[in-house]
């Protein structure tokens, strides 16, 4: 294995630069640029190519953590990025109008990825108004619908620990493939 | 979702001229794309079929790529990034601070020709904007 | 007279470790000498797992003194250099080669043991075509069907929670000692001031002691108005977790199969000791991607039988488990990438304390 990599993909605003800030040993390098859409009313930037961050293991060992810009038109770059990747963490923002639709758009579009990796989710943003009137469990119950048995787990991305607890759930995942 | 910057038609008007005075400069030069720093697409002038829209996402990544590589190295500012292929270039540069012009040119045009010919229609263009 | 030796295993798999043990047992039949499998600092060989950081560290570190055990190196690395080794997957006649190569250089290993000679049967070359095909009997060993599941004795609160769990029930208050919850079946929620962790006591209760009263409307009221509800499914979850002490439910046997349909929802583990809720992680991330028997999934995931029997009751009493698991594969480990990987993950987990000491 050359190079050891978890890659952060999402809605744009559910904090995966954030995420990766959390855990990286040093700030991650971003690639961002101004927003100039509707997302312009909660990010003034966004990333347009990826976010990189790293953990140094014990003798010297490198993980990589590559963040993937969120809106569809970058799709490219999420194939790009998740190549030769061990495990796939998707973050979605539960205040948008309909996170599910958006879950639906990163299972579809790395389903080969997550059916030889694994994936975890984590719902970020429920403690802040939301558009929609969904909960946990009806997360649970659409992947259910798909097939899928995958962890959901709310998650405040400032908060190292919550973030860890994404990591190590898709670890444990990773572990039984 | 689109991009918020709009031009009147007369901004567009004017852009378009640079666009074709970039193209009598260098004959080479066969397509621009106008694009937003966050990958949309503004304007485009091509003289063959391009998926412009898709080129506006990609060289927006390219550019941010560039800038962070110049800043991670300790060199500055990228002034351009230029893709060298073998049918082809692609050359990437910042128009003010919102958008960025791409270009397109031959396999066989002069890279020198085709990056002045660029900086100059950006530097018209940033000009005209920055005075509106 | 015979003689005693030990061998010590050292951050060995628990399944080659498994292996190793039963293979001398036959070389202790073929030899007449007492083999003893044992984990102390005073054993004669030391068989090393090098795979990993400890491993290793301890290998070079043997490999340096002059008294103490024989090192042999145990890696899946087919290039390692080393005096004594073995490689992963282990094969019995490479086990019984490189024991016979340590006493061949070693002559002064063991512990005479005060058995007369005439007691001792002729000693024997190493059979090692025989050990080899009685090693086979390893895989009886690697799958016991013939488990007896401790059975329920006693009702406890999770099997009255399930057994009135109906929108139609009216609600209840439950009383147990200092304990007091209220259970609104109507809206599946209860109400109580305690963390649910502190009712183990009551989870544990025989349910015959326990005091449930029907909840009048204006009680139930009160109630509302003062505390805050959680789901039912948390209550019952728990309940089962903190009542069950291995007692596989009636429905179910060693021959039956289990798969998670889905992941528990992480709030119902929450008020778990870290240790507890990593023993859930892997049993869930083991159970969601096949199917297996409870033995299968103690083995695989190496947490004790009386956990994985009180989890798969836990998934079951919430509707978690998929109750057509023969349709969901078994599930198939790679040894070689996993090992890599693990040992990674393991190294990420000690980085940021991820791991508790697992009691």
């Amino acid at each position: 294995m050359s190079e050891f990599k978890f890659i952060f993909t999402g809605t744009p605003g559910a904090g995966k630069t954030t995420a990766i800030g959390a855990i990286s040993d040093q700030p991650p390098v971003v690639t961002d640029a101004s927003t100039t859409d509707d997302l312009k009313e909660t990010k003034d930037v966004t990333t347009v190519a990826m976010d990189f961050g790293e953990i140094t293991l014990d003798e010297g060992v490198k993980v990589h953590l590559y963040g993937t810009p969120g809106q569809e038109r970058f799709r490219f770059m999420w194939d790009i990025i998740v190549k030769g990747g061990l495990g796939l963490i998707i973050l979605l923002d539960h205040s948008r109008a309909n996170p599910i639709e958006d879950l639906d758009i990163y299972l579809d579009n790395f389903s080969g990825f997550i059916e030889e990796t694994g994936a975890v989710i984590g719902i970020t943003r429920m403690d802040v108004e939301s558009l929609n009137e969904l909960d946990l469990e009806d997360y649970y119950t659409h992947l259910e619908g798909r097939g899928l048995a995958l962890p959901v787990i709310p998650t405040d991305v400032r908060d190292r620990d919550e973030v860890l607890m994404l990591l190590d759930s898709l670890m444990a995942m990773l572990e039984y493939n | 979702m689109s991009t918020k910057i709009k031009f009147s038609d007369s901004a567009k008007t004017f852009i378009e001229d640079k666009i074709n005075d970039m193209f009598d400069m260098c004959g080479d030069i066969y397509g621009a794309v106008i694009s937003s720093v966050d990958g949309h697409l503004v304007l485009d002038v091509v003289k063959r079929e391009l998926p412009v829209k898709k080129i506006s996402a990609m060289t927006s990544s390219l550019m941010a790529l560039g800038e962070t590589v110049s800043k991670e190295s300790d060199q500055g500012n990228c002034q351009y990034v230029s893709v060298i292929n073998e049918n082809g270039r692609v050359m990437v540069l910042r128009v003010g601070d919102s958008l960025t012009l791409t270009t397109l040119s031959t396999q066989d045009s002069n890279l020198g020709m085709v990056l002045s010919a660029s900086t100059k229609a950006t530097a018209d263009i940033a000009e005209a904007l920055q005075q509106n | 007279m015979s003689k005693l030796y030990v061998i010590a295993p050292f951050f060995v798999d628990e399944k080659d470790a498994v292996l190793m043990e039963f293979l001398l047992t036959l070389i202790e039949k073929q030899t007449g000498e007492n083999w003893k499998f044992d984990q102390i600092s005073t054993a004669d060989i030391a068989i090393i797992d090098v795979d990993g950081v400890e491993g290793k560290a301890m290998y070079n570190k043997m490999i340096q003194q002059t008294d103490g055990p024989v090192p042999v190196m145990l890696t899946e690395n087919v290039s390692a250099e080393a005096e004594f080794k073995l490689f992963t997957p282990i094969r019995s006649a490479d086990f019984i080669a490189v024991v016979k190569a340590v006493l061949a250089k070693h002559d002064d290993l063991g512990v005479k043991e005060g058995i007369e000679e005439s007691q001792v049967s002729e000693t024997q070359e190493f059979d090692t075509e025989r050990a080899v095909k009685a090693s086979h009997l390893i895989d009886e060993l690697s799958s016991p069907v013939n488990i007896t599941f401790k059975r329920p004795e006693i009702k406890r609160l999770y099997n009255y929670l399930l057994e009135n769990n109906n929108v139609a029930t009216p609600a209840v208050k439950i009383t147990y000692r200092e304990f007091e919850l209220f259970v609104d079946y109507a809206t599946q929620q209860f109400y109580c001031d305690h963390k649910v962790m502190l009712l183990s006591t009551l989870c544990k209760a025989d349910i015959n002691n326990v005091v449930i009263q029907s909840l009048p409307v204006k009680g139930l009221q009160k109630v509302k108005n003062n505390i805050i509800g959680r789901p039912l499914c948390e209550l019952i979850w728990n309940s089962v977790l903190l009542g069950g002490s291995g007692e596989l439910i009636e429905k179910f046997n060693a021959e039956s199969l289990f798969h998670l349909k889905r992941w528990p929802n992480p709030k119902l583990m929450k008020e778990f000791p870290k240790f507890i809720r990593q023993k859930y992680m892997a049993l869930t991330a083991f159970m969601v991607k096949g199917s297996s028997t409870i033995a299968d999934i103690s083995r695989q995931t190496n947490v004790q039988l009386d956990t994985v029997v009180d989890f798969v009751n836990a998934c079951f009493s919430v509707g978690y488990l998929d109750m057509q698991p023969e349709k969901a594969q078994i599930v198939k480990k790679s040894v070689p990438a996993r090992k890599e990987r693990n040992s990674l993950f393991g190294k990420i987990r000690s980085k940021f304390g991820l791991r508790e000491e697992v009691r």
